[in-house]
């Protein structure tokens, strides 16, 4: 490799540092995971005195016989629904807004982005009740149904701003060659808007994830409760709280986030490797 | 154009349909006049098991808040109930604190609340003076719900506009606690059980000069905590919140409360302001008592129990709320409680359930000390035999300031909003933002409007 | 007959594809955002049928002392917060795209903090760090600076806040680095190639076709950083201290509707607040023609 330039070196340093930065939460909850409720917060450093995997045990086991492992494979359906929900709604809103043209487009656009901007909390009674009446309470159906249908708007905007930036000469040889608005849509523009798509289902993933509050709202059944829910009942203002199982567990949650992040962040890597279309 | 119209129709129609779809649902909801009179009309439900035959399947919701313990508790108590009565399915449904009241909140606006909640004082003003609440009293009044084994007072403390909206799980009173051992090590006398402000006053003096440590005082400042103040205006042979839900001190107790913890905390007794505000929300595990750095702390008693498993080296100890030597008595009853809501279909079954809690042995050999004393004095007396040390201290000092306690009206609608202006008046006074005297009538001021609406 | 022909022809490929998201709109936010707008009227305490007032809300809202700092806490928030974040964001964006080795860690571990999202381990952490004995001030002690409690002093508790907005960059941060990766790499060497420096670069190549992803970073932080809610709700405990120093406008708007019961009001102030972000919004559409390049 090349030799190290004190410069190099320094950067190191500097991103190193910042990485501490970004991760001493984490590692200490991961030290606490380890430590009993006792001590968690007698001993706030990160060594452990008295190391103990109990939290971790006690925390999987759940709540009444409901153990992690099914919170964790209900919120893993939830997810996965969520995902193939948005990535197909949002993108195809998006091609229309980016590349096609029909009347109203600006007005509906603008709309899309003023949905985004009401706080939540004064629709929740509204849809409550809509979702009361559906008889959809304590199913699955109010958390996945609207992500099929685009309403997560800040993706469509996302893809969007990411199509813009395609050049249109893409387009225009893709025409030559005889493909109508389906085809370049499946063929041309989804390959090329990859990072942005890749990028919708991190994040769509990690904010389903921990979406508690319409969790909370529509499942009422114990065994349909998800990590984010099961996490929140570790902790109690007026009782006991387990600190160690839920940091344990909390622990544990972010690990299929984190890997999802790891495993697909490559294909963020992969964008336009040339100025052409490959094939 | 034609589209623009098209679609702005479409967007009205959406909008007719909306509002229609919600006035059905709020025409649905029975308004709460009728309610309680269709409940009073009805023939007085049979106390007599009714005929195995007749028994049709029923199923109830019940919903509570609580930790991981405690669920496990609440569903081995419902475990049994379905038991005793097999054709009562009951579906639970349970969460933390504060999830636990907005997922009421929003339920009960959705015209979907569970058939029994779990109520507390805080509260049951919001949901009873809108008629979200089932008066229980004919169901006591059949025997469907047995109240006889139950102190008046505390059947009483589930009274509010002179309806039984609730049944107490669980009673607690609130206190103050010091750990026996700290003050050993300092060398400080304990203070008598039913202290004085003005030996309250000394003590911390005497225990802050005692440690004689940066970052360590005599007594937690409850000057912004809502519970304290009632205690005090009681005291005072007068009630922060008036049978009729009004204000019931003046300016001038205001400015003699503010004073009091102003000076506490000028004299170094009580932490700064910055601490107190940082350990209000911190975990029981991290508070200032139990790190030893205040050697008096006040808390609910049922919570004693919960304090002493972190607290190794000394007992923690009751003390009475500080007594008014000239006044009357501050206790009054608290707890957690149990309600059923109008809406539920089966009240019948929800009362039955209820019952069964608060009165069926199996639920109380599981149940012993969650809430604090049980309601019952039998099984109060049960309850004694099966619990530790520290439990027994916890329920000796619940039973001890017991008996010092007079009905208090429950809170009005509103009282978080007034507990909030305490909190501020309190904490703008300590941070220096404020005098006492502006404090104090900002404070009369906010509540008097808050109480109004 | 003719006119819905044509136009049918001309747009069934547009709205084909964004029929999905017009129906969730007309079926699924429309009624619920209707209905908000027609609460915020009324004062409805959610049990009892919505009771019509007219401006009533507004009125008082503006009368309200807690609103009125409400609204002064936000706007220091999305004022400091968001272009602090936006601009971490982007130069480690960049410093982490010069093809380091270990940039995949790297890249993960900046990212670590954005996984949290509303844990209520944040605020016992944040409390740790914070706090009148936390780890800033033992930091601060060792070179003999005397720290003040941070975050629960008025004064200092929004800026903890702020740098926890910022210590969770990395949502903004991963879209850079997407939208960093488009740029054609032969840019880059064609530039090298005619002699120009990195700086040169920035401005040429990387900054115009960045504009994109920074415009929607920008647009999507404000509109977050206005809406932000959970920070403030689980570090001062859900009641905007101290002093009010933390109240956010949806903290409040959440603490008038679910605690006492005012969903009117807090309709209202959803509305005020939609407004707002749509006004500032579409200001920063409108001047965005100057500066955000698209390859079209």
């Amino acid at each position: 490799m090349t030799t190290i330039r004190p410069g190099r070196a320094a950067l190191h340093v500097f991103i190193i540092a910042g990485c501490l930065i970004m991760v001493y939460p984490l590692l200490w909850m991961l030290s606490s995971s380890f430590k009993f409720n006792t001590e968690i917060f007698s001993n706030t450093t990160l060594w452990i005195n008295d190391f103990t995997i109990d939290n971790y045990i006690q925390g999987w086991k759940g709540v009444s016989g409901v153990t992690f492992g099914t919170f964790f494979l209900n919120t893993f359906y939830i997810v996965g629904m969520s995902i193939i929900g948005t990535l197909l709604s949002c993108s195809m809103a998006a091609y229309a807004f980016a590349r096609l043209n029909f009347t109203m487009k600006k007005a509906l656009f603008a709309i899309m982005l003023v949905t985004l901007m009401l706080p939540f909390h004064v629709t929740v009674i509204p849809q409550y009740i809509v979702f009361n009446k559906l008889g959809w309470i304590d199913t699955t159906l109010p958390l996945i149904l609207p992500k099929f249908f685009a309403v997560e708007g800040f993706f469509i905007f996302l893809i969007v701003q990411f199509i813009r930036s395609l050049p249109r000469e893409l387009d225009q040889a893709a025409e030559i060659d005889g493909c109508g608005p389906i085809m370049k849509y499946i063929y041309l523009i989804m390959p090329l808007a990859m990072p942005a798509l890749v990028t919708s289902m991190i994040f769509t993933f990690i904010w389903t994830w921990n979406d508690f509050f319409s969790q909370l709202l529509y499942l009422s059944t114990l065994s349909k409760y998800t990590v984010a829910l099961g996490l929140r009942m570790f902790t109690d203002s007026t009782g006991q709280n387990s600190w160690g199982a839920m940091f344990a567990m909390s622990l544990l949650s972010l690990v299929p986030l984190f890997a999802v992040f790891i495993f697909f962040q490559r294909y963020l890597i992969e964008g336009i490797a040339s100025g052409g279309i490959k094939g | 154009m034609k589209m623009k119209a098209l679609l702005i129709g479409i967007l009205c129609l959406v909008f007719v349909f909306g509002a229609v779809a919600c006035s059905n649902n709020t025409a649905n909801e029975p308004a709460p006049a009728n309610n309680t009179k269709a409940v009073e009309k009805e023939p007085a439900p049979a106390a007599e098991e009714p005929k195995k035959e007749e028994l049709e399947e029923v199923e109830i919701r019940f919903t509570w808040w609580g930790d991981t313990k405690r669920h496990e508790k609440y569903n081995a108590i419902v475990d049994e109930f379905e038991k005793a009565y097999p054709h009562i399915t009951v579906a639970r449904e349970f969460g933390e604190w504060v999830d636990y009241w907005d997922k009421l909140a929003t339920q009960s606006a959705g015209g979907n609340a569970p058939d029994v909640v779990g109520m507390h004082m805080t509260q049951v003003a919001n949901y009873a003076s809108r008629g979200a609440l089932v008066d229980l009293q004919p169901y006591v009044d059949s025997g469907v719900l047995d109240q006889s084994d139950f102190p008046k007072p505390v059947t009483n403390s589930g009274v509010i506009d002179g309806k039984l909206v609730m049944i107490a799980q669980g009673v607690t009173m609130s206190g103050w606690v010091y750990n026996s051992g700290l003050l050993e090590r300092l060398k400080v006398e304990p203070p008598s059980f039913g202290w004085t402000w003005d030996e309250f006053a000394a003590k911390a003096k005497e225990v802050t000069t005692a440690f004689n440590e940066k970052g360590h005082w005599g007594a937690t400042d409850m000057g912004g905590d809502v519970t304290s103040l009632i205690y005090y205006s009681r005291g005072l042979g007068k009630n922060l919140f008036t049978e009729e839900g009004k204000l019931g001190i003046d300016q001038q107790d205001m400015v003699n409360w503010l004073t009091i913890w102003d000076n506490l905390r000028k004299e170094g007794s009580v932490p700064d302001a910055a601490t107190t505000s940082e350990y209000r929300t911190a975990p029981l595990e991290q508070n200032l008592f139990i790190s030893g750095k205040v050697a008096f702390h006040a808390l609910p008693f049922n919570q004693i129990p919960n304090y002493q498993n972190y607290i190794k080296d000394g007992e923690v100890r009751a003390l009475r709320k500080q007594v008014n030597p000239d006044g009357k008595n501050g206790e009054f009853i608290e707890g957690a409680y149990l309600a059923v809501t109008s809406g539920s279909k089966n009240p019948e079954a929800a009362a039955q359930f209820i019952n069964f809690f608060v009165n069926n042995e199996n639920a109380i050999r599981i149940f012993q000390l969650e809430q604090g004393a049980v309601g019952s004095t039998k099984m109060n007396e049960l309850v004694k035999t099966l619990i530790n040390p520290a439990q027994q201290r916890a329920v000796g000092a619940i039973e001890e300031t017991l008996a010092f306690a007079e009905t208090a009206p429950l809170p009005p609608k509103g009282q978080g909003e007034v507990a909030t202006a305490l909190l501020a008046a309190n904490e703008s006074v300590g941070f220096g933002q404020s005098s006492v005297e502006a404090a104090a009538a900002e404070f009369v001021k906010a509540a008097e409007a808050i109480l109004a609406k | 007959m003719q006119a819905i022909r044509t136009f049918w022809k001309n747009n069934w490929v547009g709205y084909f594809f964004l029929s999905p998201w017009l129906i969730g709109l007309i079926c699924l936010s429309a009624f619920p955002m209707a209905f908000s707008l027609y609460l915020s009227f009324t004062q409805y305490d959610m049990f009892t049928s919505p009771n019509w007032i007219g401006l009533g809300n507004f009125t008082e809202m503006f009368q309200d002392r807690k609103y009125l700092n409400s609204i002064e806490v936000t706007i220091k928030y999305v004022l400091i917060g968001v272009p602090l974040q936006l601009t971490f964001a982007l130069c480690i964006a960049l410093l982490l795209n010069r093809g380091l080795r270990g940039l995949r860690v790297y890249r993960a571990v900046y990212y670590v903090p954005s996984l949290f999202g509303g844990s209520v381990a944040i605020a016992i952490l944040w409390r740790q760090l914070f706090g009148g004995e936390g780890l800033v001030n033992e930091f601060l002690a060792s070179f003999g600076i005397e720290g003040k409690n941070w975050v629960s002093t008025p004064d200092t508790a929004l800026y903890t806040l702020i740098i926890l907005a910022i210590w969770q960059f990395g949502a903004s941060m991963v879209i850079f680095l997407a939208g960093l990766k488009q740029i054609p790499t032969e840019l880059y060497e064609s530039a090298k190639i005619d002699g120009a420096g990195r700086v040169r670069q920035f401005r040429s190549i990387t900054f115009p076709l960045l504009t994109p992803i920074i415009f929607f970073n920008l647009v999507m932080q404000i509109i977050s950083a206005f809406q932000a809610f959970t920070p403030a709700f689980i570090v001062s405990g859900g009641n905007g201290g101290p002093l009010d120093s933390t109240l956010f406008y949806t903290l409040y708007l959440y603490q008038k509707g679910f605690t006492h019961f005012q969903m009117g009001f807090a309709s209202a102030m959803a509305w005020l607040l939609l407004l707002t972000i749509a006004f500032i919004t579409a200001l920063i559409f409108v001047t965005s023609g100057r500066w955000v390049y698209y390859q079209e």
